[in-house]
């Protein structure tokens, strides 16, 4: 397997996080319903005409990207993937709800075309003139995972240097009412630093575009080192930890060299009574961090965790309001980042980094 | 390049229910496009589309599922397929091998969304929030098969199944795969009749690929997959083998989010570095199937592309889109499926409906069975949204 640096990195977020050397100094506390992403002045980034046309998850997710790569120094990609839980809600809805009101008339194209689930990584391709590899994955929370495992095939098929990897899900008004009838969330707006402490059903919703540039050489740039990532449909706590241990075993690693492990915990009592469980068997002796609380549950979240992870093995500095269990000073090699569908209660996902 | 090998095939469309149904069709030039019958528009007398003709209930009684309202027409369409195809390559789940699932669509549970997004909350339609996901259809799939080891959703509209085959086939070279299921799956939908309606580039009539005078494309609906297996599974079981995967390219038009590039850069590119990916010269291959939507702007594009590498002599080529109509996100594994049928009965599908060639290209679509050739190399085009384009190239297993 070659190296992979992560060279370049951006996240929108309902944090202050797009800045280059902001790393959730004075984190936001919310009391409402849902996150929405604190914007940056897409003008900066983005031309005025093909702005206006664009939703929110396009902007953020165009931005993100570029300011990723002008992070790595870079102006061209050999590949474009990302991963995205349901796309482009704020126009899918658009054109239904025109649909249905007036009953299959008088509707227009716009929403239309911007509604596919690969417009994001298209658009970037379009602004860039990137005629490369373009693939989007959508397996809800998945998607980010299969997103990164692609560009670590990609990179060891050498034919590829540098590669854009993100992910991007934004959250609607409708989106968070439909979600809202089979309980997926909390029931009254919540405090997002107690949302770990609340002992029910449901969580906080939220958005967010994270995207980073991978590639094959280090710079000074670099944050990380990717080294592989771990997928799996459904298993029980007991195949869940063998399979995890082949995976780590598979690059010399034991459970207890994993110095971080960061969790999904979103507040949704049975699951992250299952992150607790099976990190206090398998990772004792590791920090575990969480981050869910700041930027809210949506499909591609754990993209979030990714930019956490990355941050943490460039300067070895945890933020506090990341602290979930254990704060042992070390300095840190291993971060792990474990994830899973807390609704459906599948899809496992484990990404592994090391320091650069 | 390792072997990647197929050992199944799954296919349910407007011509036919499975692989031998389909073929009877392709060959007697049988078209599925017909006035629409089971899905609910205003539009029912205006537009002729490629529909599987059973209704949602029917479907589910096909693939063994109790109650259909749980589930989207797609995610039914996909696991009739994948089942024929699982059964077809007669996988043994529990042999020790790593199996995954790579499949695809669009819509995924827009059927459903359209029809009861604006009822009141019950558990029944409170369903759609469920399966209106793309990749509902895969956890169902895994469910119904017990594939556990991988799974994965590709929604990159008109090629998504085309990049589904080719990321299942990189996985199985990766190593990190010794079998896949791959394919896609889409069914009509009043969002995306209506869509394509706003684009106005929908034919009323039949559709023409290739024509001088075509007005557009036929949208259809249908699920196929393929089974990709390494040299190691294949020899484990001494399986029937239907071909290989020989070479695939994704390219990025980087153009316009609907419309193609008169030139077909994109096309080009994903059929230059399809054919150099299968170490073979452009004109080993014996059969292109052409994406050939049937719109101005796409057999333009793609015929633009075809005289790039080819200049005039093109080899023998077809679009069977005026068999099926346009099915989106299954086009790619649909038409995999007729190239793979293509390469074990040495036939060439004609490109039906087809009256006056393009007047600008010195080449033109077969229009009648060939049945005398030795078809070892299939080139099959897919090409999507956001300027999307995916080659995949198929052979023969000599």
């Amino acid at each position: 397997m070659k190296d992979i640096f992560v060279n370049g990195l951006c996240s929108i977020s309902p944090q202050e996080t797009y800045e280059k050397n902001s790393f959730l100094d004075n984190p936001i506390n919310y009391k409402q319903e849902y996150l929405k992403v604190i914007n940056p002045d897409y003008k900066n980034f983005i031309d005025n005409q093909v702005l206006r046309r664009m939703s929110n998850i396009i902007r953020m997710g165009v931005t993100s990207a570029k300011i990723a790569m002008q992070e790595a120094e870079i102006e061209s990609l050999d590949a474009i993937i990302a991963g995205t839980g349901l796309g482009c809600m704020t126009d899918t809805e658009k054109f239904l709800n025109r649909l249905i009101d007036n009953n299959e008339t008088l509707l227009t194209p716009t929403s239309f075309i911007q509604s596919t689930h690969n417009t994001v990584a298209a658009q970037i391709a379009v602004m860039i003139n990137c005629k490369k590899y373009n693939m989007t994955y959508v397996n809800q929370n998945i998607a980010f995972e299969l997103a990164l495992t692609d560009a670590i095939i990609t990179i060891n098929e050498g034919v590829a240097e540098n590669i854009l990897v993100g992910g991007i899900d934004e959250i609607t008004t409708e989106n968070f009412e439909q979600k809202k009838r089979i309980s997926a969330w909390k029931t009254s707006e919540i405090d997002n630093f107690n949302l770990l402490n609340s002992k029910t059903e449901g969580c906080l919703a939220g958005e967010c575009s994270t995207f980073a540039v991978l590639s094959t050489q280090k710079t000074e740039n670099t944050y990380a080192k990717i080294i592989d990532v771990f997928t799996i449909f459904k298993a029980s706590e007991n195949e869940l930890q063998d399979k995890l241990l082949n995976f780590l075993q598979k690059y010399n690693l034991n459970f207890n060299d994993i110095d971080v492990v960061i969790t999904g915990n979103n507040g949704n009592f049975s699951s992250d009574k299952i992150y607790d469980e099976f990190c206090s068997t398998n990772f004792p002796n590791s920090t575990q961090l969480v981050y869910k609380h700041l930027v809210g549950e949506h499909d591609s979240a754990s993209s979030f965790g990714f930019w956490i992870a990355a941050k943490i093995l460039k300067n070895n500095i945890i933020p506090k309001s990341l602290v979930y269990k254990n704060n042992i000073e070390r300095s840190i090699k291993y971060v792990l980042i474990y994830n899973f569908n807390y609704y459906l209660k599948y899809n496992h996902s484990f990404v592994l980094m090391q320091k650069a | 390049m390792c072997n990647i090998y197929i050992t199944g095939l799954g296919i349910i469309s407007a011509i036919g229910n499975n692989v031998s149904e389909t073929l009877v069709s392709l060959k007697a030039k049988k078209t599925g496009i017909k006035p629409i019958q089971y899905l609910n528009t205003v539009h029912k007398n205006e537009f002729v589309v490629g529909e599987v003709a059973y209704s949602n209930e029917e479907l589910a009684k096909i693939s063994g599922i109790i109650d259909y309202k749980k589930h989207s027409r797609s995610t039914l369409l996909a696991l009739i397929a994948a089942k024929q195809a699982f059964e077809n390559s007669n996988i043994d789940i529990n042999d020790g091998l790593k199996t995954g699932i790579i499949s695809a669509s669009t819509v995924g549970g827009m059927d459903i969304t359209e029809d009861t997004y604006r009822l009141e909350s019950s558990t029944e339609n409170n369903n759609f929030i469920f399966i209106h996901y793309v990749s509902n259809h895969v956890d169902e799939i895994c469910k119904t098969l017990n594939i556990n080891d991988f799974s994965a959703t590709i929604s990159t509209a008109c090629s998504s199944s085309a990049n589904a085959i080719m990321n299942g086939a990189r996985m199985i070279k990766a190593g990190r795969l010794d079998r896949v299921i791959v394919g896609g799956t889409d069914a009509l939908s009043k969002f995306t009749l209506n869509g394509f309606n706003t684009l106005m580039i929908l034919d009323k009539e039949l559709c023409s690929p290739f024509d001088e005078n075509r007005r557009g494309l036929n949208l259809g609906e249908g699920a196929a997959y393929l089974v990709l297996e390494s040299e190691k599974a294949v020899k484990k079981y001494n399986k029937k083998i239907y071909g290989k995967v020989l070479g695939y390219a994704n390219a990025n038009d980087a153009y316009h989010q609907t419309a193609s590039s008169p030139e077909g850069n994109g096309a080009t590119l994903a059929m230059k570095q399809a054919i150099a990916s299968a170490k073979i010269t452009p004109n080993q291959i014996s059969y292109i199937n052409v994406h050939g939507t049937g719109t101005t702007n796409n057999d333009d594009s793609e015929g633009a592309a075809l005289q790039n590498i080819y200049g005039d002599k093109v080899p023998p080529f077809s679009s069977t889109k005026s068999y099926t109509g346009h099915t989106l996100a299954a086009a790619g594994s649909i038409e995999a499926v007729f190239s793979i049928l293509s390469i074990n009965n040495n036939l060439i599908f004609p490109n039906i409906n087809l009256k006056n060639k393009i007047e600008k290209f010195n080449f033109k679509p077969e229009t009648e069975i060939i049945d005398n050739k030795d078809i070892s190399v299939v080139l099959s085009n897919s090409f999507g949204f956001g300027g999307n384009n995916t080659t995949l190239i198929f052979g023969k297993n000599n």
